[in-house]
């Protein structure tokens, strides 16, 4: 590539594929920060936050090797859990790319833009045993893949902040009857699909008012109540959510 | 799914962000030209230079790039590329080349 075609491009694949010799290190993590930025209202949990913030401070040596890797395993639980989902639609599925890969996946996305095994950006594999984890990934070219991610780094919180999430996203006794009970009971509107209106139930979820308006319609299901107005991590894809707006 | 419902509503338009080239043009600047930073640009005026480019690089300031800018041309600068750089808009991030080459902190293709 010349200084023209350098000035002229505009596909950022290209560009990156250019800079695989010359880029630096910390220029390339402050790249993946600031795609991250980018999208910084739609990170819902303060942890994948930390994790920016941490790395800005760590490519100009404020930050010690041990609070980046106690930042990318807080970041990868949620990445690992659900993925495309922490970071839904807006950006190009490049930038989730870098999003996640900035936060847990070093060595996928981003090095195959560059064309090989560079140095990972944020997280680093974790050594260690513990079971695989499988994360499903949406790409909206090809359907869905299931790819294999790595091994858990064994620490118990991560662990135990995984199980909590994973029970947030799939409803862990929410059983198939109990579903389809959900589905066709009187209280439930018809679903309404658009992204605004997921943005609306999403927020009134949160802050538990959701669980009012299910009450006042007659729901009386002591497991969608509490899950509404309980503590514990929120995201979105979380099973009732999904329920209400007929996604699963 | 999220896209596709995306796009029918409305809320994602169809054509890509431009956001990560613009974020590459910012952090990496003209690949095949180095910035040349004058000897006595960080020394004029008692470093007025670089408290501005500390405190856009700390802060995240980038509105105060032409304050930059000015401060610049008035250290004797007249790098069209940098003048530029710093007047018109555009997206900056942090590790923005010209800040970086400005501070030390490395040369955007080494």
């Amino acid at each position: 590539m010349n200084e023209a075609e350098w000035l002229a491009c505009g596909n950022p694949e290209t560009m990156l594929k250019a800079l695989r010799e010359r880029a630096s290190v910390r220029k390339l993590r402050l790249f993946a920060c600031a795609c991250v930025r980018r999208i910084w209202h739609l990170l819902v949990s303060p942890n994948s936050r930390r994790a920016v913030e941490v790395m800005e401070r760590f490519v100009d040596g404020q930050a010690t090797e041990e609070q980046r890797i106690v930042a990318a395993n807080g970041a990868g639980v949620l990445v690992r859990n659900c993925n495309a989902r922490v970071l839904p639609t807006c950006g190009s599925r490049g930038q989730r790319f870098t999003a996640s890969s900035l936060l847990w996946e070093p060595s996928s996305a981003t090095t195959r833009w560059l064309g090989g095994g560079g140095p990972p950006l944020l997280g680093s594999w974790p050594t260690g045993s513990g079971r695989r984890h499988r994360t499903r990934t949406q790409s909206p070219g090809k359907g869905r893949q299931v790819r294999a991610c790595a091994p858990s780094s064994g620490n118990c919180a991560v662990r135990l902040a995984a199980g909590r999430l994973r029970q947030t996203l799939f409803g862990r006794r929410l059983s198939k009857d109990r579903g389809e009970r959900l589905w066709s009971s009187r209280w439930h509107k018809p679903p309404t699909k658009s992204v605004p209106f997921l943005m609306v139930l999403w927020r009134t979820h949160v802050s538990g008012v959701l669980a009012d308006a299910l009450e006042e319609a007659g729901c009386t299901d002591a497991d969608v109540l509490s899950h509404c107005r309980g503590p514990g991590a929120h995201v979105r894809g979380c099973w009732l959510l999904d329920r209400l707006t007929g996604r699963e | 799914m999220y896209a596709i419902q995306g796009h029918r509503s409305g809320a994602i338009p169809l054509v890509a962000f431009p956001f990560r080239q613009r974020f590459l043009r910012d952090i990496f600047g003209n690949l095949f030209r180095a910035v040349v930073v004058g000897p006595t640009w960080l020394s004029w005026n008692a470093g007025t230079i670089r408290h501005l480019a500390e405190g856009i690089y700390d802060e995240r300031a980038f509105d105060r790039l032409p304050i930059l800018g000015n401060a610049l041309e008035g250290a004797g600068c007249t790098d069209t590329e940098i003048l530029n750089h710093c007047r018109l808009p555009g997206v900056h991030v942090r590790g923005c080349w010209l800040i970086d080459a400005l501070l030390g902190k490395e040369r955007p293709h080494e």
